[in-house]
């Protein structure tokens, strides 16, 4: 076996894809070649990594510690390379995954500020609105909004994104702007994929927590097209503003129910192999956090647009007050 | 006359009167901005989810069920914290003069509090209610609803002095209520809306109820 790095590196895919032939048309070799290599492995190191079922492959225990070594030892030998050309240029494949909205709106227009840097890292993007798998789709940075995977991925928070309801100008004009949100019922809904499965829109304001059950008119599984479905003028939409921020400031949406909370959530940076992450996927998370925390700016300009309130209770707006008698 | 609007003149006119002395007003906010600050209400029920089902006895101790009224139409209920409460007074004042409008859409509405069934009857006398107000003792269908919660120790004494003696009123000794709560539930027994506000001084209009009444109608005409 001329090349052990080979083996620890197929060996390491097929432990993150469950997967010999996935593995191997990575590595460019056939499923057999692929079992035949990582059997050989397990031979040398003289104790069974993987169980073979027919649902797949899975590690056994001392597989899985000779997974984290294995993967320490590619990362220190890629970080030794990357180290040696001194450049601190990139190279290699790197496989990012995020919503579309965000490659499409913060990732994309400001990439090239990274990969000129690195004329020779190809970058694979997985645009899905929808949860990746990122062990089984091979992911070595994810972004994303809402909750995190309970594994070996280290996160870095990079920002908070706030829900908001809009519509375009047009559409109000036609049907009327809801005053409060038991009026959506009689508003046409577009739902996109953060509302799908969920029947109810929660809101807060002042202390209060107001739901309403709403029947969407129209579903779309991408935020883009959810978007787009309300610039069309199809009704009202629920999304995170910073995904209708160009849409917002150019008016050709409006916030509904603007002093009205949806909630935010927390949105991460992902580095799906932890401590093991190649030095181009560390090197892309600083990038994509070093974009948010410019974009921060461009959030508090929205927030600006149309007053967001504070989470509290004026005291001074007006008297509560409990009596007894 | 919009029910906050008179809910509104009631506060201003009862800290204008003296009636309550200053230092226990100022106690009295602070026991619900602390309530509303713990994100209690965002625990409760909420559009989306389904409605617990509930047997309860009414004011003169006639059970009866939430399935049962389902079966005629979707259900407005709402909890209120008790007939010694002046602002579920005037909310209850208001949904029945909202029945009519209710009732036309094919919906039945009900309230629900803690208090014993003598108090329960002083709420349906004293503000002349034609629909039934249920006796939930204990809170154990508040509890189901995510509304219940128990008094701090400061609002239990402020309660105390102002001679609101829950453990009377509601005949058991949790010092416990209800945040106040309004609910439709559709005849899927899932929640169409839901609002629950810890400060008790304000409620929803009873007319913004009635878009949610009109979209049951539609989606069962569909």
């Amino acid at each position: 076996m001329n090349d052990r790095f080979l083996s620890l590196q197929l060996f390491a895919r097929v432990a993150r894809t469950g997967s010999f032939s996935i593995a191997g048309r990575e590595m460019g070799m056939s499923q057999p070649t692929a079992s035949r290599i990582v059997a050989a492995l397990e031979k040398k190191v003289g104790v069974a990594l993987l169980t073979r079922t027919t649902r797949g492959v899975a590690l056994t225990e001392a597989g899985s510690d000779y997974l984290i070594r294995a993967e320490a030892i590619l990362a220190a030998l890629d970080e030794a390379d990357h180290a040696a050309r001194g450049t601190g240029e990139l190279r290699g494949v790197l496989r990012v995954a995020m919503s579309t909205s965000t490659a499409l709106r913060c990732v994309l227009p400001r990439l090239s500020r990274f990969t000129d840097l690195h004329p020779n890292l190809r970058i694979e993007f997985v645009l899905n609105d929808e949860k990746q798998d990122l062990i089984g789709d091979g992911i070595d940075v994810a972004l994303r909004v809402g909750s995190l995977p309970d594994s070996s991925a280290i996160a870095r928070k990079v920002g908070v994104v706030f829900r908001t309801l809009a519509a375009s100008p047009a559409y109000l004009a036609r049907a009327g702007t809801p005053r409060v949100p038991s009026d959506l019922t009689n508003h046409s809904i577009i739902v996109g994929p953060a509302g799908r499965g969920v029947e109810g829109w929660a809101f807060k304001k002042d202390g209060k927590a107001t739901s309403v059950r709403v029947e969407g008119r129209f579903v779309l599984n991408g935020a883009e097209g959810a978007t787009a479905a309300a610039v069309s003028g199809l009704g009202i939409v629920s999304n995170g503003a910073f995904g209708m921020m160009k849409e917002l400031e150019s008016r050709s949406l409006v916030r509904v129910l603007p002093d009205w909370e949806m909630g935010t959530a927390e949105a991460h940076v992902i580095l799906a192999a932890g401590r093991a992450a190649k030095p181009s996927a560390r090197a892309f998370s600083d990038f994509v956090y070093s974009q948010f925390r410019e974009l921060e700016a461009t959030w508090d300009r929205v927030e600006r647009l149309t007053p967001f309130p504070s989470i509290g209770f004026a005291v001074d707006a007006r008297a509560p007050l409990e009596v007894g008698t | 006359m919009r029910l906050q609007e008179k809910l509104d003149a009631f506060t201003s006119d009862l800290i204008k009167s003296g009636q309550i002395p200053e230092p226990i007003v100022k106690r009295l906010i602070a026991g619900i901005q602390e309530l509303v600050a713990s994100g209690k209400s965002e625990r409760a029920l909420k559009a989306g989810d389904v409605a617990p089902s509930f047997t309860l006895p009414d004011e003169s101790g006639r059970l009866v069920s939430s399935v049962k009224l389902l079966g005629q139409g979707p259900l407005v209920i709402s909890f209120y914290r008790g007939v010694w409460c002046p602002y579920c007074n005037i909310e209850l004042q208001a949904l029945e003069e909202a029945r009519a409008d209710i009732e036309a859409r094919g919906a039945s509405l009900i309230a629900v509090s803690m208090q014993n069934a003598a108090n329960s009857r002083k709420s349906v006398r004293e503000n002349k209610l034609g629909f039934p107000v249920l006796v939930d003792a204990g809170g154990k269908i508040s509890n189901k609803f995510g509304l219940r919660y128990a008094l701090s120790p400061e609002t239990i004494e402020l309660y105390r002095t102002l001679g609101n003696d829950l453990e009377a009123i509601n005949g058991e000794s949790s010092w416990s209520l209800p945040m106040p709560g309004r609910y439709v539930v559709g005849q899927d027994g899932v929640i169409a809306f839901a609002e629950v506000n810890p400060d008790y001084t304000h409620r929803p209009e009873p007319s913004d109820l009635l878009p949610i009444l009109d979209q049951l109608a539609r989606a069962k005409a569909d």
